[in-house]
């Protein structure tokens, strides 16, 4: 697909609506008969969109709501090369999403937590500033942003095993004042203080400093309580006032990304894998590129395998760096094959901080 | 000498262009030594060959953790990256695997 502001924004509707649509449809009856809701970022770009389509694949007889104004509008004055721009929101929409009984609740960007708290601040009827109970619930949200990341997902290792690796149960979250408990009722997996020390630093900076829309979580005083039998009490956790900026992401189109790969078997491999890097080196002599070589064996036999990857703003630069892999069947060093080439289209974002004062409230709005 | 991973445990996360390890450790009575050998003056030997910028340690006493955040080490960043693994997910091994020395007493 080429670049362009029509097209990614249809095909990324088609997309959006199927990869909810995927998500709700098998659970829908059950959430259905115990009143379970379902908060999701599948918006997109697009929430209003998305909840939609969502509506229709389930027959219409559903409360949907959609959570807007995380999109922020292009200004007319800025360079051609920026396709959208959205700031991360808090929970407050989702919270008013579900107090007009919203079953399903449709969100663009919202910072990953927020979707917990959203739902908290619902349930437990918080005040927007009740800091330490902001706190709490974005570190439960924190701790099962990534599903089975704290249940033994992304934590095996030789002297960390996990049981029954390839069918790990999700997490569950009970939160209560100053308390969140984690437990994993169903499937294989672990879930123990290790497990839930990994995640909770999980993409963390300052841990006295997680800002999010909603609050500024600081895990410095946290206490964790593994009781040995799969279930974990965090107590601790302390808030302080919301920062008074949020996160804007402007993301824009960055040329391409060219990758191409080859291999070489045998006792040699390494050696005429290196020859193949001094080709391409003489021959893309100025690229902003990387070769990385990859030294194994493959069933025993020893292998090496040569990746190239550039970057740059012209596609036919792109297709000649990734045509030079190709050329090595012919060109390079004895014994090569197993080339693949992949060109990818690159949009970057950038974020920086803007004063809340300068952006629309979230909005929500029932979609019929 | 002793690798961090045989007393410890982490995880690699990435925020934009920076990247954070945190290095947890699987025994209370590791911790203080850990603290006294993996500093950031050790992280940064660890990541000079990555060109990494800006490195802070953050303690976690309670949870007997650390956490480094290591800035402009990711090439750009997941969107931008020319390395395979973009994120720099992989990267947590890097400091898993560097070596300190052995604790007095221990049993390895």
């Amino acid at each position: 697909m080429r670049p362009g502001r029509t097209e990614c924004t249809t095909s990324d509707l088609a997309a959006q609506i199927a990869l909810a649509v995927s998500y709700v449809l098998p659970c829908w009856d059950m959430c259905q008969q115990d009143d379970i809701r379902i908060i999701s970022n599948f918006g997109g770009i697009d929430p209003k969109g998305v909840a939609a389509g969502l509506r229709d694949a389930l027959g219409g007889a559903v409360r949907i709501a959609a959570v807007t104004g995380d999109a922020v509008p292009i200004r007319a004055d800025e360079d051609s090369t920026v396709i959208a721009k959205s700031v991360y929101l808090g929970g407050t929409g989702i919270a008013d999403a579900l107090s007009n009984g919203a079953q399903i609740v449709v969100t663009g960007r919202v910072a990953d937590p927020s979707l917990v708290v959203g739902a908290v601040v619902y349930e437990h009827g918080l005040a927007a500033d009740d800091w330490n109970a902001l706190a709490n619930a974005t570190l439960a949200g924190h701790l099962i942003e990534c599903g089975t990341q704290v249940t033994g997902g992304y934590f095996a290792d030789l002297d960390k095993p996990v049981p029954d690796i390839a069918n790990l149960g999700p997490p569950v979250a009970t939160i209560a004042q100053g308390q969140v408990t984690l437990t994993k009722p169903i499937g294989g997996g672990i879930l123990n203080r290790a497990t839930v020390s990994e995640q909770l630093l999980y993409e963390i900076g300052d841990p006295a400093d997680y800002l999010t829309p909603d609050v500024c979580l600081d895990l410095t005083e946290l206490q964790i309580d593994d009781d040995g039998q799969g279930r974990v009490l965090l107590t601790g956790a302390k808030g302080h006032p919301a920062p008074q900026s949020l996160k804007l992401l402007t993301c824009r189109n960055a040329g391409w990304m060219a990758e191409a790969e080859i291999s070489y078997l045998g006792a040699t491999s390494e050696n005429r894998a290196g020859l193949a890097r001094d080709i391409l080196q003489a021959r893309l002599d100025g690229l902003d590129m990387r070769i990385e070589i990859f030294d194994g064996t493959v069933d025993g036999v020893p292998c090496a395998r040569l990746r190239l990857a550039v970057r740059t703003e012209q596609e036919e630069v792109a297709e000649q760096a990734m045509n030079e892999v190709e050329a090595l069947y012919l060109n390079g060093p004895a014994g090569g094959g197993g080339v693949r080439k992949s060109l990818t289209s690159q949009v970057t974002t950038d974020a920086r901080l803007v004063p809340r004062s300068s952006l629309a409230p979230p909005n929500v709005e029932m979609i019929a | 000498m002793i690798s961090v991973r045989q007393l410890a445990h982490g995880r690699a996360g990435d925020k934009g262009n920076t990247l954070n390890v945190s290095v947890i450790a699987h025994r209370p009575a590791d911790f203080e030594h850990l603290l006294m050998y993996v500093t950031e003056i050790h992280c940064a030997k660890v990541f000079a060959g990555r060109s990494a910028g800006h490195i802070t340690r953050y303690v976690l006493p309670k949870l007997n953790a650390m956490n480094f955040v290591i800035e402009d080490v990711l090439d750009g960043g997941v969107n931008q990256s020319l390395w395979t693994d973009r994120h720099g997910k992989t990267l947590s091994s890097l400091l898993l695997d560097s070596l300190i020395p052995v604790p007095e007493g221990a049993d390895v």
